[in-house]
């Protein structure tokens, strides 16, 4: 039996956030429905009870704008159509105005047991600048809905380098998701993504931008903030209490296998990539046609699995297992990358031991630097 | 007098840039029917894309026209030449292929301290000069007065010269006339064994190595058997003769007095040396033409290959360019920062432009130039006398006893208004003046003693920003003055980069570093850390700046497993990496390099 992962796409938000390159839709209703019907057939598409699924991820978009009841009619035929690990982890992302004790129990029943709240800031104002369709007090009750339910699996999403954010305000918003009971908390630097009013704004000069050093200010005091409340970064942006690291991400990180279903949803199965379509109509038409959605493959080469490899351990606080890299690649890492290895161990910026090579906490922030130095 | 011979002028034309040379050249060749009207482009001699957009001649080229005047046929060569200061070599060559030169003086501007220094190398050639007033079309055209000019100051005869204007295509016919009626026709002896001027030689991908000659005396044709005098044992067989209209057409045979080309099949471009004569492999003549002064390089630069291009194909160009700018010389160059390159030498500041920008076009070479340096005399403590030109070789400082730089006799000639700025500029790079004429009511002479090194930094650039490009200048090497020098280098986190270093003297090191510190500090990027630039003197630090580290380089998401996108932004941000250079640990882009030696 063949463990993999499956990831779930909800293309709907009410509307797209200012700050967000995602793909996203706000559609109405019937447009919806239309898509949970060609979501049901993709899965059928490719059902496969050889597959285990050790983790569901249930992304959007927003997963909890749709009706409940549709979101556990896909997750149904996922169950019907794969074989699901006992204590599979199953995760749904909610937006605070969207969530509600009703849904909660729907999902619930469904199977999921892990919930990621968007939070992103405490403070209102900030609400508004990044085009949030809720408030803090939305958050507030749609947290406590949470665990009420049972579910106390919860993941809360902040975002540092605001425009106009201060140490002060990041600080209180770290609290008030730890205090909303989340066991592992998400936190971004916001990117100004071309073509997002928000970037706009900023290019056209109405909207000082967080400058980089401040950012980066910002990250590390997140860092301190949640070590403090007893929470570890496993991952460049994700911490969590022990034993609450999210098996999906790391399902990523690891270069496990995963099934993506939906608009703009990717695919590792069998040493190759897909990617599926972003585009709604052409997604219903295609699987209509019982035709994959696919617009993009690639396959492995021992090139890019390096690479990959490389590129997504260095992410983690654990880094590169260099037994595990042996094993795989069937050659040393250090011995390969001997300059690059000399010049950042010996610069501080990546550390050497228990047989493992890991970029240096103080340093995360330039991780791409430090990675492309490997490849 | 042999009749053929009589009917020939070989002439070429000498002119300050801008005056109209090519587009006088380009009339001739239109009215003599040598090219159809449709064929015409604009400056049809300068072929070179180069040459074309600069409005400048680089390359010589001869073309061959046929004019009837009083009922007899003319067989013309014009050799058409480059104008600038540092093309005087090419010029010579010319000269010595022809009977006489057309002076060209702009009707406005009069006479330019450049036009002067090529008609005296006529003179010396012992060329009969045609003087030709141009652009009388201009409003500012004062004929009268610039005819008087050329009495004055060349002492020819120039009260009947033709004024004419080649753009507007006025009375250019008197301008051959005047050719035909003034120019000697060429001497030699038909019967005498070959002996033939190579005036210059380019590489034809199928043919060879070409040959442009001169015949002096006797003939050729396909089927002899030649051989270069300065290249003894080898002989070559001709296989096409021919001349320039001005693409080369191929002719039975060509004789004393003539200028065209010979092809021989010759392989190795080096055997085909510009100044060298060419004779019969099986009756020589008896003595070789005296050929040309070698003219020796006085500006030094680095050039070392950058992004995709390899130091192999940058050796291939430079050999090619060699082929036909025997000027150029270059010689293996190893630098820590830019790895393999070469060291060249070149007759100026235009020369050295000239070259980079056709390795840049016609070879599109990717490359990087070091700071334009000259050739320092040093003496040692232990009594040798070194030439230096490449700042890495400097001796420590404690075995150098003293240093000599080449200087230069400056003449700028510049409308009265500038000539504030211009004392101005001159001794803020250690000019000493030496005279200053007011040679009419428009113009002034200034005459200057000057380091060669102030100059071929930024020194054009500044005097046509501070005259508004009215001012022009001219200088000959004087010779070596003792001076107090020092080398500066430059610190990139702690190491030399070799590449920047430079020889300055004292009085000016502290400004050029403090402007080099500067530029750098705006040119290389954020690094991973700190990246301390220092300008240095022998280990004291002058100048200092500090690129800070980068402080955010991460993708914090990885959205739904779009792994492949991620992978892809990372391998084009090392695809960027490696075209930086890398100087101990810091990242430096290639055009780093090109806008720090820029001046500002």
């Amino acid at each position: 039996m063949k463990k993999s992962s499956i990831y779930i796409h909800i293309p709907f938000c009410e509307h797209k956030c200012k700050y967000c390159s995602f793909c996203s839709y706000a559609c109405g209703l019937p447009e919806q429905k239309e898509y949970i019907k060609s979501l049901i057939k993709e899965v059928k598409l490719r059902a496969d009870k050889n597959i285990c699924a050790t983790t569901i991820y249930i992304g959007g978009g927003t997963p909890s704008l749709v009706d409940a009841s549709d979101v556990a009619r896909v997750l149904d035929e996922v169950r019907g159509s794969f074989s699901i690990e006992a204590d599979a982890e199953v995760t749904l992302e909610a937006n605070p105005n969207s969530l509600t004790y009703e849904k909660l129990e729907i999902y619930k029943a469904a199977g999921v047991n892990r919930i990621s709240l968007g939070l992103q800031s405490h403070k209102n104002k900030f609400l508004q600048l990044l085009g949030r369709p809720h408030d803090y007090a939305q958050f507030k009750r749609a947290a406590e809905a949470v665990l009420r339910c049972g579910i106390a699996n919860l993941s809360v999403d902040i975002m540092f380098g605001l425009p106009g954010q201060r140490q002060a305000h990041l600080k209180k918003t770290v609290k008030k998701a730890v205090k909303s009971g989340a066991v592992h908390i998400s936190a971004y630097g916001l990117n100004l993504e071309f073509g997002t009013p928000l970037e706009a704004a900023v290019s056209s000069g109405t909207l000082a931008e967080c400058d980089e050093d401040a950012s980066n200010e910002m990250y590390k005091v997140v860092n301190k903030a949640l070590e403090r409340w007893g929470f570890a970064r496993y991952e460049i942006s994700n911490f969590a209490k022990p034993g609450f690291e999210s098996k999906h991400n790391l399902n990523y990180w690891v270069r496990g296998e995963y099934l993506g279903f939906g608009v703009s949803a990717y695919s590792y199965t069998g040493g190759v990539r897909l990617e599926n379509t972003h585009d709604l109509a052409e997604y219903s038409n295609r699987v209509n046609k019982a035709e994959l959605p696919v617009i993009f493959t690639e396959t492995e080469t021992p090139e890019t699995a390096e690479k990959e490899y490389i590129m997504l351990a260095l992410r983690t606080a654990k880094g590169i297992d260099l037994y595990d890299y042996a094993a795989i690649f069937k050659k040393d890492f250090v011995k390969t990358y001997k300059p690059a290895v000399e010049q950042m161990a010996g610069s501080g910026f990546v550390c050497l031991s228990d047989g493992r090579l890991y970029i240096d906490e103080k340093h995360f922030n330039v991780s791409n630097l430090i990675i492309e130095k490997f490849f | 007098m042999n009749k053929r011979l009589e009917n020939i002028r070989n002439f070429c034309i000498v002119a300050h840039i801008d005056h109209g040379k090519s587009t006088l050249a380009d009339r001739l060749i239109e009215i003599t029917g040598t090219l159809e009207k449709r064929e015409l482009t604009n400056q049809v001699l300068d072929s070179m894309e180069l040459e074309r957009e600069r409005g400048i001649t680089i390359k010589l080229t001869p073309t061959r026209m046929k004019y009837t005047s009083g009922g007899t046929e003319y067989l013309l060569n014009l050799i058409d030449t480059p104008g600038h200061v540092d093309f005087t070599y090419e010029v010579s060559r010319s000269l010595a292929a022809c009977e006489g030169a057309i002076l060209i003086v702009d009707a406005g501007q009069g006479v330019e301290a450049q036009t002067l220094a090529n008609v005296y190398l006529a003179l010396e050639n012992n060329l009969e000069i045609i003087p030709v007033v141009n652009k009388i079309d201009l409003p500012s055209a004062d004929p009268k007065r610039v005819k008087k000019e050329v009495e004055d100051l060349i002492g020819i005869p120039a009260m009947d010269a033709p004024e004419i204007s080649a753009k507007e295509n006025i009375n250019i016919a008197a301008v051959l006339e005047a050719v035909i009626a003034q120019v000697p026709p060429p001497k030699g002896d038909e019967a005498a064994p070959l002996k033939a001027l190579i005036f210059d030689s380019y590489y034809d991908s199928y043919k060879g190595a070409i040959s442009m000659v001169r015949i002096m005396d006797g003939a050729v044709k396909p089927g002899n058997k030649i051989k270069m005098m300065q290249t003894p044992g080898k002989t070559f067989d001709v296989v096409e003769v021919g001349y320039f209209s001005p693409a080369p057409k191929p002719c039975a045979e060509l004789k004393c007095g003539e200028v065209g080309y010979i092809a021989a099949s010759v392989k190795n471009v080096e055997d085909t040396k510009v100044g060298d004569t060419i004779t019969l492999a099986d009756r020589p003549c008896d003595t070789a033409l005296p050929g040309y002064k070698k003219v020796l390089p006085v500006v030094f630069s680095g050039i070392f290959p950058a992004g995709d291009t390899k130091y192999s194909d940058l050796r291939d160009a430079l050999d090619k360019l060699r082929l036909n700018d025997s000027s150029l010389n270059y010689s293996v160059e190893s630098s820590a920062a830019l790895g393999q390159g070469f060291r060249c030498g070149f007759l100026g500041l235009l020369h050295m432009e000239i070259i980079v920008e056709r390795l840049e076009r016609e070879f599109s070479l990717e490359i990087i130039t070091t700071a334009p340096g000259v050739s320092y005399k040093v003496y040692t403590t232990t009594g040798e006398t070194l030439e230096v030109s490449n700042p890495s070789n400097l001796p420590e400082t404690t075995r150098i006893d003293r240093m000599e730089e080449p200087y230069v006799n400056m003449q700028i000639f510049t409308p009265p208004e500038y000539v504030g700025n211009i004392m101005d500029l001159a001794q803020g790079r250690r000019g000493e003046s030496k005279d200053i004429t007011y040679i009419d009511a428009s113009r002034v002479r200034l005459d200057y003693d000057m380091p060669l090194n102030e100059i071929i930094y930024d020194f054009f650039d500044s005097l046509k920003s501070r005259t508004r490009g009215y001012a022009s200048l001219d200088y000959e090497i004087s010779g070596y003055r003792p001076s107090h020098l020092v080398k500066l280098d430059i610190l990139l986190k702690g190491e030399v980069c070799d590449a920047l270093s430079v020889i300055v003297h004292r009085d000016r090191a502290y400004e050029r570093g403090k402007a080099m510190t500067e530029k750098l500090k705006e040119v290389i990027p954020r690094q991973m850390f700190e990246v301390p630039i220092q300008a240095v003197i022998g280990g004291k630090i002058i100048a200092r700046e500090t690129v800070g580290a980068v402080r955010k380089d991460v993708l914090s998401k990885c959205y739904g497993g779009d792994i492949t996108r991620k992978r892809k932004l990372l391998e084009k941000q090392k695809e960027g990496k490696k075209k930086m250079r890398q100087v101990g640990q810091v990242e430096i882009p290639s055009d780093a390099f090109i806008k720090v030696l820029k001046s500002e």
